[in-house]
């Protein structure tokens, strides 16, 4: 699919309403706590007459800038969560206003309700500024306050917005639109992580203590984003406010603590730095100490956030963690057995402020995901995967007015992958030598401008370059294009093209509930995906307090490619099959933002196809076969509701409804032979399993709907020394069967069919304690 | 044997290819073309929960600790009445055989069953199955009693063999030739009539022939508890080599008394690809067999044979098809799923392979057998 060529009429367009713009006034500057820090997603309100006329919130460095604003004379007010409310006049006038510098004192007693106010300004700043990207953003808060299973999860929560898709109670892992799940950036302070998951899917390695927001991109995404092409989601750690805290808690499932503080004074200034806070987490799984189960899990994870007197942001970022099946001590009939695999990451990043609101960005960070099982008792038989990023990047934002901005940034990555399946002495592990890697080298440009209520547009183009160590390079243009145009203050009409390449593949068969993931990089044999995108919608606000958004999409995934069950053992460059998909659907949104119940319910239509070789056909080259992925839920339903209910109890309820899932019905089953040529000179000996299955059209059945209730209830309490939050959390409340997998049996006559379901009602409490 | 008439068609590989593929794509029209029985069958199935049976479902510590935590949250089980009508369908499973069922000879047999219904055995008597050669000539397979394909016994992970299959529930179709009939790297053709009008076709292609390297000799002596590199020749065309042993008297020679004196010891194993031909004996052998041995078993053919011990040991060339019938595809609940190789009014697998055989001695040397180092 090609792009209409329209950026260079709508840059014209841009510059020459600029000019325009540039009439008007601005205040622009940079809100900083005490400690030299900045204050991030503070609320920036500009009012006349003690009414607000405009408003925006601050970006990582503090920095905020409102335009189109008459000369004249201004209040302006600052609010941030945790921070006293900071109130100012300024006089604006025409042109180009210098920065103002305003610091805000920390508050000891939160204001209720500011958290909401200042999630709700972010919204509407979106919605004014950013023009094409679907961009659904998840606060600590509400990460705590969706009912989930045994502890709050961010992965587990992100289910509940517009577009995704999550197949199975079993696993955390989930579908974007119509994209696989390898097809999902999922970055820890701008690091990838290629599976953040424990016990192969079923939680998230994410301590939702040490989260500060998740931050969803689910299409229309900008040119500086590159590497996957389904969606982007940003995790960014909460480094605290400096003073000392901890934070622990208790679950089902696993022990969790968070200690932060600040760096003393001398050491931070010293360094050149006039702020330096950290926090350090832990978590791990308990019922191993006290059962003879031979697994646990563990997370550690830092964040050190340091400032210097010039505002420049310098952050490190480290996550290890990993699960560990330990039976390579056992001295009874069992087979030994030591398994494990994890996630390794470390980032650094360098952020300095430019005049205006630009920013010069410099991360460097590495990532490495991988596991290994050994069989202590057969030799010559072990199974190793890893995958490993290393990457460099730079991005420059430059904003000259208001209105425009212009964005420069180039990346260089790394990848490697090494895959051994070694069983036997025999080598099964395939993928040519069982590795593989390349580089990539990505530069973007883009420009963003906007009117206020009248028009905002988005342009840019994406050069890919992946240069494999072996086969040929590969080149991809990316050009995207983002339009909003706005009908009154309150609603607007957005468009937006794109074209997105990814490099890397995981093997994981999605169609298993739990699965570990097998990554390989584009090479020999193993195609890149280019997906081209187009996406069309609408939204607005009905008064303050309601939001509501409507989209359509298509998307084609040129590229995607799957096990070949049947590959050819001499060839080495067979073992994935390429092929393409489609999909489309709507999402759709609706979101009450203020007041003492507050939530959202969203309706996900979806149609999605892969088109692949037909493993299972007889003939040598087998046709291709057009199927629904597993995830190709038709309708999906979310509503999740917060209320207040008083005495300082908080309550969550999520119902989600979903269409049946695709799955692959039998329609036999015939008892399978093997020959045996030691025993029986070749003749078909009765093997074990001894039924083989006759199967019907691909993903041709469904499973019966999906649906589910939870509630969570959750109570604050306020001692001196910190907080204390015990949590009831009901899954599931009203016992839906909910259908894992059906299980054909034709041995029965008649032949019955059986099955799992998912959770059944699943009620689970926790501890959360807050010292300070 | 008997030699059908020589044909005057051209190639009969491509005619059987093309044939194969008429008939995948007849069948895939029909299937196509009709309602699936099943589906208003599955809609009107009547479900029912019961109770979860959180701990009724057990296991080794292994599956335990990867599942555990899912099963114990979850692990409702559905139970469904009258379901899907199930899909009748013929499967044939056709092998040629090159040095079997001993050197020198050559079988090709089809063993002709059905989907299972019940119980119930579904034999397919009356079927017309001829193998055809590249050069045309064609051998009709003679309609036989089950049992000259298929065994029932099964050799446990005790070490002994247990009847565990019904001993009638397909027909056989065998032919016995000597070793110039079905050369190894032939081609050959599988064309199946049935009695009911319909057909199924299939093609293979015979992995060349190969010599074991390692040991040089068909019988010898090795060292106990001392490890051989069993090494042969590349077979050319062959996807991948199977291994399999029998191994006597492991039982009486570690004093597990899971065995009888005469039990025998089944290590199945593979490598994949014509060019891996060397496996590490005993360690190596029997991959796909050790989760299922006592590990006291399974840890005494480790480093060597014990003493006193012997075995005897096939390496088996096999082609794609046989290859894509053996191994696991992707993930169905319900069963295995393979990838057939046969097609038409049916499924299965034409396979072909060649075997050669070599026995090892697990003792002190002796006059009469040489050593397996050389």
């Amino acid at each position: 699919m090609r792009l209409p060529p329209l950026a260079l009429p709508l840059f014209a367009l841009a510059l020459s309403s600029s000019a325009v713009v540039a009439q008007d006034g601005e205040v622009q500057g940079r809100v900083r706590d005490q400690d030299g820090a900045a204050v991030f997603a503070a609320s920036v309100l500009v009012l006349e007459d003690s009414v607000v006329i405009r408003g925006t919130d601050t970006d990582r460095l503090g920095a905020f800038r409102i335009g189109s604003l008459a000369p004249g004379v201004y209040r302006i007010e600052v609010r941030a969560l945790g921070y006293a409310i900071l109130s100012r006049e300024i006089t604006v006038s025409a042109g180009p206003a210098p920065p103002v510098e305003l610091t805000i004192e920390v508050q000891p007693i939160l204001l209720e309700g500011l958290s909401v106010e200042a999630d709700r300004a972010r919204a509407r700043v979106r919605f004014e500024e950013m023009p094409g990207v679907t961009e659904r953003e998840i606060s600590a808060e509400e990460i705590k306050m969706v009912p989930t299973i045994i502890e709050s999860d961010p992965l587990r929560a992100i289910e509940v917005l517009p577009g995704v898709i999550s197949t199975s109670d079993l696993s955390s892992s989930y579908n974007v639109r119509g994209g696989s799940a390898d097809q999902n950036l999922i970055l820890l302070d701008g690091t990838p992580l290629f599976s953040p998951f424990h016990l192969g899917g079923f939680f998230s390695v994410f301590n939702a203590d040490m989260v500060q927001r998740a931050e969803l991109r689910s299409g229309g995404f900008q040119s500086k984003h590159g590497g996957r092409v389904s969606s982007v989601l940003e995790i960014e750690t909460d480094p605290g406010d400096g003073d000392f805290s901890v934070d622990a808690g208790i679950s089902a499932l696993a022990t969790r603590v968070a200690v932060g503080a600040r760096a003393p004074k001398r050491i931070s200034n010293a360094l050149g730095l006039t702020e330096s806070r950290w926090r350090v987490s832990g978590r791990r799984s308990y019922f191993d100490l006290f059962t003879s189960a031979p697994y646990n899990l563990t997370d550690y994870q830092l964040i050190g956030e340091n400032w210097t007197a010039g505002g420049d942001r310098i952050t490190l970022t480290a996550y290890t963690g990993g699960d560990d099946i330990d039976l390579s001590e056992l001295e009874s009939d069992d087979v030994r057995v030591a398994w494990k695999w994890g996630n390794d990451a470390l980032g650094l990043r360098w952020t300095h402020p430019r005049a205006g609101g630009g920013s010069l960005d410099v991360l460097a960070n590495w990532s490495t995901y991988g596991g290994s099982l050994e069989f202590i008792d057969f030799a010559g038989t072990r199974f190793n995967s890893r995958i490993s990023q290393l990457q460099a990047r730079v991005d420059f934002a430059e904003r000259p007015t208001p209105g425009l901005g212009f964005d420069l940034g180039a990346s260089l990555e790394r990848l490697d992958y090494e895959n051994l399946l070694l069983f036997g002495g025999s080598d099964f592990g395939g993928f040519g030598n069982g590795r593989g890697d390349g580089a990539m080298m990505g530069t973007y440009g883009q420009f963003r401008w906007f009117s206020p209520g009248r028009l905002v547009v988005e342009a840019g183009a994406r050069l890919d370059t992946w240069m494999p160590s072996e086969g040929e390079a590969v080149v991809v243009p990316a050009p995207r294009l983002a339009v909003k145009t706005f009908f009154g203050r309150d609603v607007a009409v957005k468009a937006a093209v794109g074209r997105y390449a990814q490099f890397v593949h995981s093997l994981r068969d999605e169609e298993l509930p739990i699965a570990l993931d097998t990554w390989l990089v584009t090479g020999p044999g193993v195609p890149h995906v280019v997906s081209d995108q187009v996406q069309l919608g609408a939204e607005g606000y009905v008064g303050d307090d309601w939001y509501w958004s409507a989209e359509a999409f298509l998307r084609t995934f040129d590229g995607v490619v799957a096990v070949n069950y049947s590959e050819d053992t001499n060839d080495p460059l067979d073992d994935a099959v390429p092929g393409r998909g489609l999909s489309y659907g709507a999402d759709f949104l609706l979101r009450r933002e203020a007041g003492n119940l507050t939530g959202w319910l969203t309706v996900s239509l979806l149609k999605a196809e892969r088109v692949l070789p037909d493993w299972v056909s007889p003939l040598p080259d087998p046709p291709e076969v057009t199927y629904p992925p597993i995830f190709d839920r038709r309708v999906e339903v979310d509503l999740v509701l917060q209320y207040d209910l008083g005495l300082g109890l908080d309550s969550g309820f999520r119902w989600k409804y979903g269409t049946g899932l695709p799955y692959t019905r039998p329609s036999g089953s015939f008892r399978y032979l093997g020959p045996s040529h030691v025993r029986l000179g070749g003749l078909l000996a009765w093997e074990d399993p001894p039924y083989a299955v006759q199967l019907g059209d691909r993903n041709g059945a469904r499973y019966p709907a999906y649906h589910r209730l939870d509630l969570s209830v959750r109570r604050d309490f306020n001692p001196t020394w910190g907080r204390l939050t015990p949590y009831l959390s009901l899954v599931n409340l009203y016992d839906r069967r909910n259908v894992l997998f059906y299980l054909y049996d034709f041995e029965e006559d008649p032949p019955q069919r059986s099955g799992f379901s998912m959770f059944p009602i699943l009620p689970t409490a926790g501890l959360e304690i807050h010292f300070r | 044997m008997t030699p059908a008439p020589r044909t005057n068609t051209g190639s009969a590989w491509r005619n059987s290819h093309e044939r194969l593929s008429a008939a995948t794509a007849r069948h895939n029209e029909g299937r196509l073309a009709t309602p699936s029985a099943a589906s208003s069958a599955d809609d009107a199935a009547r479900r029912h929960g019961r109770p979860c049976p959180l701990a009724a479902r057990g296991g080794r510590r292994l599956a335990a600790a990867v599942l555990g935590l899912a099963l114990l949250i979850q692990g409702c089980e559905l139970v469904e009445t009258a379901t899907a009508v199930l899909e009748d369908v013929i499967i044939a499973e056709v092998y040629v055989h090159v040095g079997q069922p001993k050197a020198g000879r050559t079988m090709a047999y089809a063993f002709l069953h059905r989907t299972v219904v019940g119980s119930l055995s579904r034999p397919v008597p009356g079927a017309a199955v001829v193998l055809t050669l590249e050069d045309g000539e064609r051998f009709t397979l003679e309609e036989r009693e089950a049992a000259a394909c298929y065994s029932p016994s099964a050799r446990t992970g005790e070490g002994n063999e247990e009847v565990v299959g019904e001993p009638e529930f397909g027909t056989c179709y065998y032919l016995e030739t000597g070793a110039g009939t079905f050369l190894p790297g032939a081609a050959v053709t599988l064309d199946i009539a049935l009695p009911d009008g319909g057909g199924l076709a299939g093609l293979t292609t015979i992995p060349e022939d190969f010599r074991i390297l390692i040991p040089s000799s068909p019988a010898c002596l090795l060292e106990p508890r001392t490890v051989l590199e069993t090494v042969w020749t590349k077979s050319g065309g062959a996807r991948a080599y199977v291994n399999e042993s029998l191994v006597y008297g492991v039982g009486d020679a570690i004093d597990f008394d899971g065995f009888r004196a005469d039990d025998a010891v089944e290590l199945i194993g593979v490598t994949a690809s014509e060019a891996d031909t060397a496996v590490l004996f005993p360690d190596e052998y029997g991959a796909f067999s050790r989760f299922d041995l006592p590990v006291q078993i399974s840890r005494a053919l480790t480093g060597g044979l014990p003493p006193d011990t012997e075995a005897v040991v096939t390496i088996t060339s096999v082609d794609l098809n046989y290859v894509n019938w053996a191994r696991r595809g992707g993930f169905n609940p319900s069963g295995l799923i393979r990838r057939p190789s046969v097609g038409g009014d049916g499924t299965g697998v034409f396979g072909s392979s060649v075997t050669h055989s070599f026995r090892i001695v697990a003792g002190e040397a002796s006059g009469g057998i040489p050593s397996c180092s050389g």
